[in-house]
């Protein structure tokens, strides 16, 4: 693995966020809110048919919730990676389109085809980047309520509350992550 | 009518003065609730069958089960009495009481008294026992068997932005640029 370096070109910088896993602090944060939204609306669920009190059970909501909303974040950004590169394979011409329509608005300027294909791939990269961080959260998210209210409401309906609780949040968001983790080529 | 009447009491009091002609009285207590619910109503039911040959007189039903302190009697009496319950047949009696607490209960026999022949003794006889049963709290009720159609319907409509608006912004943006490849 080559060492970190403050050396790369633009284009090469321009790969690298294209196929690394890190996420900047604006899709990080929107990760974690639409994570820590999905996760809080099983507490309705519980509230009104499990007949768990809200306040009766604070503490066991909140770790609930936070444990979920970790794993569910997980889950988005493992999914948001793999469906990057397809999103942006599928946008290449369509991109290009833009780009080029653009440039021909432009005519005045002469651009040079280097920084028009630079161009090309930063936007390739932005509109990739936002719909594969769109198609995660709604696949993740499906998933997630899918696994919840199977494991709540059909197998383990009959156990206490409490449990039922800690179970379906648990293992609906650790499923959801686990699957995310898997790799299809 | 009045002939036809004393007609048949005539063959009655013949067959009767048979002898070995007494009553003998089956009582079955049943509950006719699937779920026992606190503060729902429980209805019980007791048939009385007179499997004898005789006629079963001054026939007293009796269920003490039912203390004020456990149940609310809603209708019918736990107490009743028949004058006469002839040879093969059966009555029926219902009552429905509401449980006042949840938890688990022991339904108990109810008690049949009766003179089974004429100048004998009165006969007792116990029905079945129903026994240990558990009476759900309501809230443990609605938990299970409740349909929460509301709060499903609410569930799914704040569930909606969560997966809607993300997808709509997905197709959104695939519409521009696979729209843009037709153009040009």
């Amino acid at each position: 693995m080559a060492p970190k370096s403050s050396n790369f070109s633009k284009e090469e910088e321009l790969l690298l966020q294209d196929f690394g896993r890190d996420l900047t602090r604006k899709s990080s944060l929107i990760f974690y809110m639409h994570a820590i939204v999905v996760s809080a609306l099983p507490l309705w669920l519980f509230n009104r048919i499990h007949q768990m009190e809200l306040t009766e059970h604070a503490i066991l909501f909140a770790i609930g919730t936070l444990v979920s909303t970790y794993l569910v974040a997980s889950a988005y950004k493992n999914n948001k990676f793999q469906l990057k590169h397809k999103v942006a394979q599928k946008r290449s011409d369509g991109v290009a389109a833009e780009i080029n329509s653009q440039m021909a608005e432009n005519d005045s300027k002469k651009v040079s085809k280097k920084e028009k294909d630079e161009r090309i791939l930063w936007r390739k990269n932005e509109v990739a980047e936002a719909e594969s961080m769109q198609l995660a959260v709604v696949y993740s998210n499906s998933v997630f309520l899918i696994l919840l209210i199977l494991l709540s409401f059909f197998f383990f309906k009959s156990y206490s509350p409490m449990i039922n609780y800690i179970i379906s949040m648990i293992g609906a968001s650790g499923i959801t992550a686990l699957l995310s983790t898997s790799s299809k080529n | 009518m009045k002939l036809y009447l004393g007609i048949v009491l005539l063959l009655l009091t013949a067959f009767a003065k048979g002898d070995d002609e007494k009553a003998k009285i089956i009582l079955v207590k049943r509950i006719l609730n699937d779920i026992i619910t606190e503060r729902n109503d429980l209805a019980i039911e007791y048939n009385l069958y007179n499997i004898g040959d005789g006629v079963a007189t001054d026939v007293e039903l009796a269920d003490s089960s039912f203390h004020e302190s456990d149940f609310e009697l809603i209708s019918g009496m736990t107490s009743v009495k028949w004058s006469r319950i002839n040879a093969g047949s059966n009555v029926t009696h219902a009552i429905v009481v509401q449980p006042l607490r949840a938890g688990d209960f022991n339904f108990t026999s109810a008690v049949v008294q009766y003179v089974s022949e004429k100048g004998v003794d009165v006969t007792f006889g116990y029905s079945n026992e129903i026994g240990e049963q558990e009476i759900l709290s309501l809230k443990e009720y609605n938990r299970l068997h409740a349909s929460h159609m509301m709060e499903w319907g609410l569930f799914a409509l704040w569930c909606m932005p969560s997966i809607d608006v993300p997808l709509l912004l997905y197709y959104l943006s695939k519409r521009k640029y696979s729209k843009k490849v037709k153009k040009n």
